[in-house]
């Protein structure tokens, strides 16, 4: 999966979670300032993740998720790409 | 006494201004209605999972709600069915008691819902998600998507209740309890309004199962549609359902203070226990009997007032049995004079919810002065000797109205309702 292809996946991913449009998240959104996720729809996005991605990801790696563009990031790092 | 209690008391009555019914009859008051008087049947054959290996071809099932209608769709997946099904018809209450958004006083307004089992379906999907992909792909909103109180708590969050928000777990009992539950809120005279009703959605693989191991289920070979038939020779248990039922119940000056329309009066609660068996009714129906008196003394009446009774009778032999003979023990003379409908011959039986059906089904005879038929009763068990409504709906002069409620763990309630005229 090129990086593009990862980005679009997580972005829908979101999306999906959260109820938008995924032509209006962008990279640099932060998950509660800026789309407005409570806490539970974090650990949701989390869940959709490891869904997507086929990965599990660990609560100590959770915190360090706080923009779109960090979670892919961290998919990109956890395929190994 | 805040500003806005005026009589309230043990004896006070209460106004039912607003019904919402999501059910298998259909979504929407006028809908379940207009069926059930048709006599339109609810129950099918089993849609929402494969049950053919199951022994049970019938259930009733909500086939026509659209939920985004009342409820906002980014919430729903965050609902289990029960959750949705029940504000659902918080909502439809609200709107069929003219109530405008934003007049309610928060603080004065209350919701008692009652729930049997709560979010089946959620724990069955979340369940295989455990097992077969491990416990960190548990769905992070399991837990307040199954908790019994969750229905109330959406009903709270949407329509803005700030009142008391309670949940009644008494099984089949439950959807009765919760509205004199409300009763009760009213007469102590800490809310002005309350939604009180009903909710649940057990049409799941597990709760067939689970009801089917009990040999409690109707099996019978005949058409899905006409396997609920209560106090019915033929009848070999109950046809499960799912659906919710709400209604507006509100202090009676705060109804006529905004001109609200006035289905009938709450006027009488009586709860009792069997303390006799996990399942089985005592076979002396002393629960069931106590209950009605309770309810019929709450209100200042006596059983010979009764015009109307809509009975809990799902369909199990046993069941209709003891209540018919507890029904007949408190009419004495006037058994067979008294319509007695069993409306679960048309919605099947919706456990948590059904009380709260019944209720707005009998808010609704004695609004419209009618007596529901009991679908599919064709041949009167002879040991369930009572004035059935059979074939089709009567019109007669309905002033005093009861309907029953009994759940497992032998919890009973019942409810007095009277006409209310302008």
């Amino acid at each position: 999966m090129n990086y593009e292809d990862l980005q679009q996946e997580v972005t829908r991913a979101v999306a999906r979670v959260i109820d938008r449009d995924a032509a209006d998240i962008e990279m640099d959104m932060l998950f509660i300032e800026d789309l407005g996720c409570q806490s539970l729809q974090i650990m949701e996005i989390v869940l959709e993740l490891q869904s997507v991605f086929g990965i599990e990801i660990p609560d100590h790696d959770i915190d360090a998720l706080r923009s779109v563009g960090d979670a892919v990031q961290y998919v990109k790092g956890r395929l190994g790409g | 006494m805040s500003a806005g209690a005026g009589q309230v008391g043990q004896r006070a009555r209460a106004a039912i201004t607003g019904i919402g019914l999501v059910s298998p009859l259909g979504t929407g008051t006028r809908k379940s209605w207009d069926a059930l008087l048709a006599g339109t049947s609810g129950t099918g054959p089993i849609t929402r999972f494969d049950a053919s290996r199951f022994g049970v071809r019938a259930a009733g099932e909500v086939k026509d709600l659209e939920p985004e209608l009342y409820v906002p769709r980014g919430r729903i997946r965050h609902m289990d069915r029960f959750s949705l099904l029940g504000a659902c018809a918080a909502r439809l209450a609200v709107m069929d008691a003219s109530i405008e958004d934003g007049s309610l006083d928060p603080e004065r307004t209350a919701v008692v819902m009652g729930v049997g089992l709560g979010g089946l379906s959620t724990i069955e999907t979340v369940h295989e998600a455990l097992r077969e992909r491990g416990p960190r792909f548990v769905n992070p909103y399991f837990i307040p998507m199954i908790i019994p109180n969750m229905a109330a708590g959406w009903v709270s969050m949407l329509c803005g209740i700030q009142g008391e928000s309670l949940t009644v777990a008494t099984a089949c009992a439950s959807g009765a309890h919760a509205l004199g539950e409300a009763l009760a809120l009213l007469r102590r005279g800490t809310a002005d309004v309350v939604l009180a009703g009903g909710a649940e959605a057990a049409v799941t693989a597990l709760g067939v199962a689970g009801f089917a191991a009990m040999r409690a289920l109707s099996t019978r070979d005949v058409e899905p549609s006409m396997a609920s038939c209560p106090f019915d020779e033929d009848r070999d248990g109950f046809v499960m359902a799912e659906g919710a039922a709400v209604l507006v119940v509100e202090r009676l000056e705060c109804a006529r203070a905004r001109g609200a329309r006035i289905y009938a009066l709450l006027a009488g609660y009586g709860a009792s226990s069997d303390a006799h068996d996990l399942t089985k009714p005592d076979p002396d129906g002393r629960g069931a009997l106590l209950a009605m008196k309770r309810a019929l003394g709450d209100a200042g009446l006596r059983p010979e007032s009764l015009d109307h009774v809509n009975a809990h009778a799902t369909g199990t032999p046993l069941g209709d049995r003891i209540e018919a003979a507890a029904l007949g023990e408190l009419l004495g003379d006037r058994r067979s004079l008294v319509p007695v409908t069993s409306t679960k011959g048309s919605t099947g039986h919706l456990l948590g919810a059904a009380g709260a059906l019944e209720a707005g089904f009998l808010a609704l005879g004695l609004h419209h002065q009618v007596a529901p038929v009991t679908l599919n009763l064709n041949r009167p068990d002879p040991r369930c000797v009572l004035d059935h409504v059979m074939g089709e709906p009567r019109r007669c002069s309905i002033g005093v109205a009861m309907t029953n409620a009994f759940g497992f763990g032998g919890t009973n309630a019942c409810l007095v309702m009277t006409r209310h005229e302008e």
